[in-house]
Order: structure tokens, then sequence, then C-alpha cells
């Protein structure tokens, strides 16, 4: 470890007065890709908006480089927010359809770099572009004569230019074909890898964060039930439901097994104020009184490995892989 | 005599001036209970494909070639000789559920409106058919569902709706266009086991488009690759993902996710970018991103070549 960048502190958001996130905690260290896994309305965006300060938290601490976010304000946090930098899921949606690539990447310039000369920023925008694997010549198209694959690569230039130290991925290729998602994973992992900038890639899908990442945060109804390096997944998740994300992957390694993959994974929902005890007890095949009645905590298993599950122990020893 | 046999389709927009190909001669026959896994790249033309075939492409797209549904012929059909048909019979589904809702009505009274409409049944009828119908589609407390809308569903509820109003006409071909690529992975799993179920249940012949070889790979049991509006490679499914002969066939089976074994350092991908319908070839459509492309493939288009155990279309397939 080189040291903690992001420090997440028991992080609490709520949206008229229903819990989003709980007791949300991790660290990523300096230059660390960390996977955030979960299905729709598990939290996943409510977390990466809460820390860009795009909602606000109710309770808890957000430490960006030995800083709280929640305590600073103005130009403190100005300066702080360009290295924490944010893409999202739909590429196209987050370029303005009337400007030009070039003048999309100009504007974190104009507002990071309000001083500097007009030379200075179109050799930015170059770089910014090659550095990405687009050509220059790109700054003169319009969002629409791009491919999916191609804008989401812009909204990463335009990300990078304020020289982020985090760079918050929301779904970055689940809008993209299979066959282009890897050109995307492959560009965030060069710069994670050549540049030291740590990545929180946000995903539903364990297989693809499992490659890039070195640890996989799962989340479920805001809350996390395991922590887990991802040279022990597959085989060594040690949540049920870990285990069910997994199943419910469609690969082609999948078609020898020749079973059907997990049912048991599905429909995320309920009140969340009403509930007590673990959040997948009603959804677990192995849930028992206890699951139903008390939360389990995160506890430590492994190495940098932790767990949210009553049961961890005996489902494990029993080859619940 | 096939179920649907598409025959020599050509689709074409004139847009700006330019001529937009989308579908640049493709003939697929899908055969009675049999399932299709169609994969492609985004405008690749495997959604048109089907559009056309049901009378659902905008006013301006310009048609030729034959599609045939039961021996008779779809194209160039009057809009009431293609509603007894479409919805009933030959049906489809789509990739975005919420927006194939209408936000405004209560699923119960979207599910009717098809009984009365296609079926003739009165309220009471209908209601009883579309309760039967959404707890066919193992739908969770279906009576409450029938009073909600749209937006009280998750994503896979709303997606189940679909099917059931999809089953509704009792079809015997459903064509389900990325029916999950809206879904999470679980989600995902739990239609795709549907499917499996259904079939097992009934002859319903499914064609499953998708972009991602490994969401149609177990239900499928002939796969055919699009690629810049040309069928490249058609093949049985199991043929095809083991030993596939066009390189672009072999491209995606390689970007597939993969779950198990080592961590990969680099992801596999394909190379370049997908080709639009603006653009014109001399050659093979794919040699410009092909690792295997020799200066023949620049020069002469490779012809789709039937042989036992599938069709290719490439100068060089893999394994000759």
């Amino acid at each position: 470890m080189n040291g903690s960048l992001l420090e997440v502190r028991s992080l609490a958001v709520a949206y008229d007065g229903i819990p989003v996130l709980e007791d949300v905690s991790f660290e990523v260290a300096v230059g660390e890709a960390v996977g955030l896994v979960g299905e729709s309305g598990a939290g996943k965006s409510t977390l990466a908006r809460a820390l860009v300060k795009l909602v606000a938290a109710r309770r808890g601490a957000l430490i960006f480089r030995g800083v709280d976010l929640e305590q600073c304000t103005g130009r403190a946090l100005r300066a702080l927010r360009r290295e924490l930098q944010i893409i999202f899921q739909d590429p196209f949606a987050s370029l303005d359809p009337r400007m030009t690539v070039g003048r999309a990447l100009l504007e974190p310039l104009e507002i990071f770099e309000p001083r500097s000369s007009r030379a200075h920023r179109d050799a930015r925008i170059r770089g910014a572009l090659v550095r990405v694997g687009l050509g220059a010549e790109m700054a003169g198209r319009y969002p629409r004569e791009l491919s999916g694959g191609e804008c989401q690569r812009v909204a990463i230039a335009r990300a990078l230019l304020p020289h982020p130290r985090l760079l918050i991925c929301d779904e970055p290729v689940s809008a993209l074909d299979v066959s282009i998602q890897g050109q995307v994973i492959n560009l965030l992992a060069d710069l994670n890898r050549r540049e030291a900038m740590a990545l929180l890639l946000i995903s539903h899908n364990i297989a693809l964060v499992r490659h890039l990442c070195g640890r996989i945060i799962v989340l479920l109804e805001g809350q996390v039930l395991e922590i887990a390096p991802s040279e022990r997944l597959p085989g060594g998740a040690r949540h049920p439901y870990t285990h069910a994300l997994v199943a419910a992957v469609p690969t082609l390694e999948s078609l020898s097994r020749g079973l059907l993959p997990a049912t048991t994974a599905g429909g995320a929902g309920g009140d969340a104020r009403l509930r007590r005890g673990c959040v997948y007890a009603r959804r677990c095949p192995h849930a028992e009184d206890r699951c139903r009645q008390t939360r389990p905590l995160l506890e430590t298993v492994g190495e940098g490995h932790q767990v949210a599950c009553h049961r961890w122990r005996e489902l494990s020893a029993g080859g619940l892989s | 005599m096939a179920l649907l046999d598409i025959e020599s389709l050509e689709i074409h927009y004139e847009r700006a001036g330019r001529r937009v190909e989308t579908v640049r001669g493709v003939s697929l026959a899908v055969e009675k209970g049999e399932c299709v896994g169609l994969v492609g790249e985004s405008g690749s033309g495997k959604t048109q494909l089907f559009l056309a075939s049901l009378g659902l492409l905008p006013r301006d797209a310009r048609m030729q070639g034959s599609v045939r549904f039961e021996g008779h012929e779809l194209m160039g059909a009057d809009a009431r000789a293609l509603n007894r048909i479409r919805g009933s019979k030959l049906t489809m589904i789509f990739q975005d559920p919420l927006s194939a809702l209408t936000p405004h009505l209560r699923i119960g009274a979207q599910l009717g409106e098809v009984l009365t409409t296609h079926r003739g049944c009165s309220r009471s009828e209908a209601r009883a058919a579309a309760l039967a119908a959404l707890a066919r589609v193992q739908i969770s407390e279906p009576e409450r569902r029938l009073r909600q809308y749209p937006h009280e569903l998750s994503g896979g509820q709303r997606q189940r709706v679909l099917i059931a109003m999809a089953l509704l006409g009792d079809p015997c071909m459903l064509i389900a266009d990325e029916p999950t690529s809206a879904l999470d992975v679980t989600v995902q799993a739990q239609i795709l086991a549907f499917f499996e179920t259904l079939r097992a249940a009934q002859p319903l012949a499914i064609v499953l488009i998708s972009h991602d070889l490994a969401v149609v790979a177990r239900l499928a049991e002939r796969i055919v690759v699009m690629y810049a509006g040309r069928i490249v490679e058609s093949a049985p499914a199991a043929r095809l993902l083991a030993r596939p002969r066009h390189p672009y066939s072999e491209l995606l089976v390689q970007c597939a996710p993969k779950i198990g074994g080592p961590r990969l350092e680099r992801l596999p991908f394909v190379p370049g970018r997908a080709p639009r319908g603006e653009d014109s070839f001399v050659g093979c459509a794919f040699a410009p991103r092909c690792p295997r492309a020799a200066p023949r493939c620049r020069e002469e288009r490779p012809l789709l070549e039937t042989g036992r155990a599938g069709a290719v279309a490439c100068h060089f397939p893999i394994d000759s």
C-alpha cells in the first residue's frame, strides 16, 4: 500500500429520509484500482456522486488526501475537486451535441487554468486526445460523428485534463458493445499503471471489474457485504451474494458447466426502512433466523478480505464455491 | 418450409443526400421451434432486419427482397394483413422495457388491450388472461402488478411484463432484441433462464439478438454473425463457439466476458471502430480491422459460402 488517497468513513446518504447508503467504509490507496459491484439500486451511483459532492452525505466522513471533503468549501474544495474526476455510463449524454470535441475539452481548462495561453491550451487538448488513443484531428468533430467508444474516450480525455489523482468511472462501458469494452478498460488500466492514477470502477459486471481492479467491494441495498482481493475471486468469495453475482455473468465458460445460472440473485427492492437483519437474507438460499433478525457486521476473514455474513465460516467449510 | 424466410433483403435510406445502407443483402431462414442467436455490433443491421420483417421501419426506408412468414409475403403487405401476424404469431421485444410501455396506463390495462384488440375478449376475460400471463412469466405478486404503473416496477419486472404481453397472442416466433442489455447481470440470468423454460414447455422459435456472444450462447442452437449489414458467418452454436471460421467471429469469442482463470493484464477487443451505414466498401467490410487481412480482402468482397458445417464469408477462413 502506498498510503491512503481516499478514505470513506461510515458514509450514509438518504433520499427523502429513505436510506440509500448506510455505514459504508473503505479506502482507496494512492494509485490503486478498486472495483465497486452491485445491482441497480445498490447505491453505487449514489456513492460515486457523494464522493464528488453531487449529493450530500447525511453522516460520515470523506477524507481525500488527508482533508475531510465534508468540512471543505469554496476555493479549497475546488482545488481538491480537480483531483477527483468522474465519468458516467452514457458517453453521448455526457457531451454537449452542439460542441465540438475540442470545445468540450477546452471547458475544464478555462475553469482550472484560466490564465493559460491559447497555444498552451491547444497543446493540452491535443495531448489529452493522444493520451486516450484518439487523433488530434478529433478536436474538430461533433459527438454525433463519433462511435460510443470514441465518445467515452473523449469523456475520459476531458476528465484527465485537470490531472486527477482519482478517476471515478460509473459503468464506463456498459453502454458499449462487448467487442470494444476492452479498448476502454485497457485504456483505464494503462492510465492506472503508467500514471499511478487511482481508479474507482463501478459496474454491475464482476467479470469485467475483476481483471482491472486489485480489490472489489460488493454493495447491496446500500451496505457493503464483502471487500475481497480480486485474485481470490471467483472461488474465494465468502459472501453468498458475491457467489450469486459471479454465477449470473453469462460467459462461454459456464456453458461447459451445463447449469442454469443462479436465479436467487435478482430482484433488488423492498422497503429499506422496514428491514432488519442481513439485506440479502430475503433472497439468500442459506439464510436462517438470525440472518433475518440481526444485521451481520463486516469482519476480517483474510488479508485485505472482509465479509458481512453470519454463516461465512460454515459455508466456506461446506464448499460454497 | 421455414417459419420465417428472409431472402436477399436490402435496406437503405437517403439521408441528407447520402446513401445510408443498413442491410446489404441478407438471407436468413428460421425454422419452427428453432432458437437462433444473432450477434453483431451496433450498426451491423441486426435490428433493422427484423424491424423490416414486421413492417416497423420508418417511412423513408427503401427495401428490396422478400420476407415470408408461414409462406405469406410480408414485404409490401398492408397494415391489416400485417396486424393479423405481428403482435400475435410473430412478436418482438426490445432492449428498453420502459419506453415500450405506456407510462400513464396500468399494467393490467396494457395487457388487456392486446387481448381485446387481437382476440376480441371481454374485459373480465382479458383480466383473467392478463393475470395468467403475468403468472406465466414468474413475476412476483402478479395481482398487485396488474394495478401498478410501469414506473413502479423494476427493470426486470418491466421486461417480464413485456414478455408476458408478447406471449399473450400465443406466438410461434419471438424476436428478442437485446432483451437483457439494460438489466443487471443477475436479472439477465433470470430472464435467459426463463426463455429456456419457455422453450422447454412449447415449440417457440426465438431469435435472440445481442452484441455479446455469451448472452446468446446458452440458448441458441445456431448462431448468425452480422457485420456491416451482411451475414459473415452462420453455424451450429457449439461449432461456432468452439471453432469460429471468420476472423470476426473468432474475435467476438475472445471478447466474451471471462469470470474464471487468471486475471488478465489486458482484455481482448476488436480493434478500430464498427463501420456505419454511410461507409462503402470495395472488398471485405471487416478488412480494415482484420488481423488476417491480405491485399485480396481489400479488393474483392468475399461471398457467403455454405459448407457442411455452416456458412462463412471470408477469403481466408480459419482452419482452411
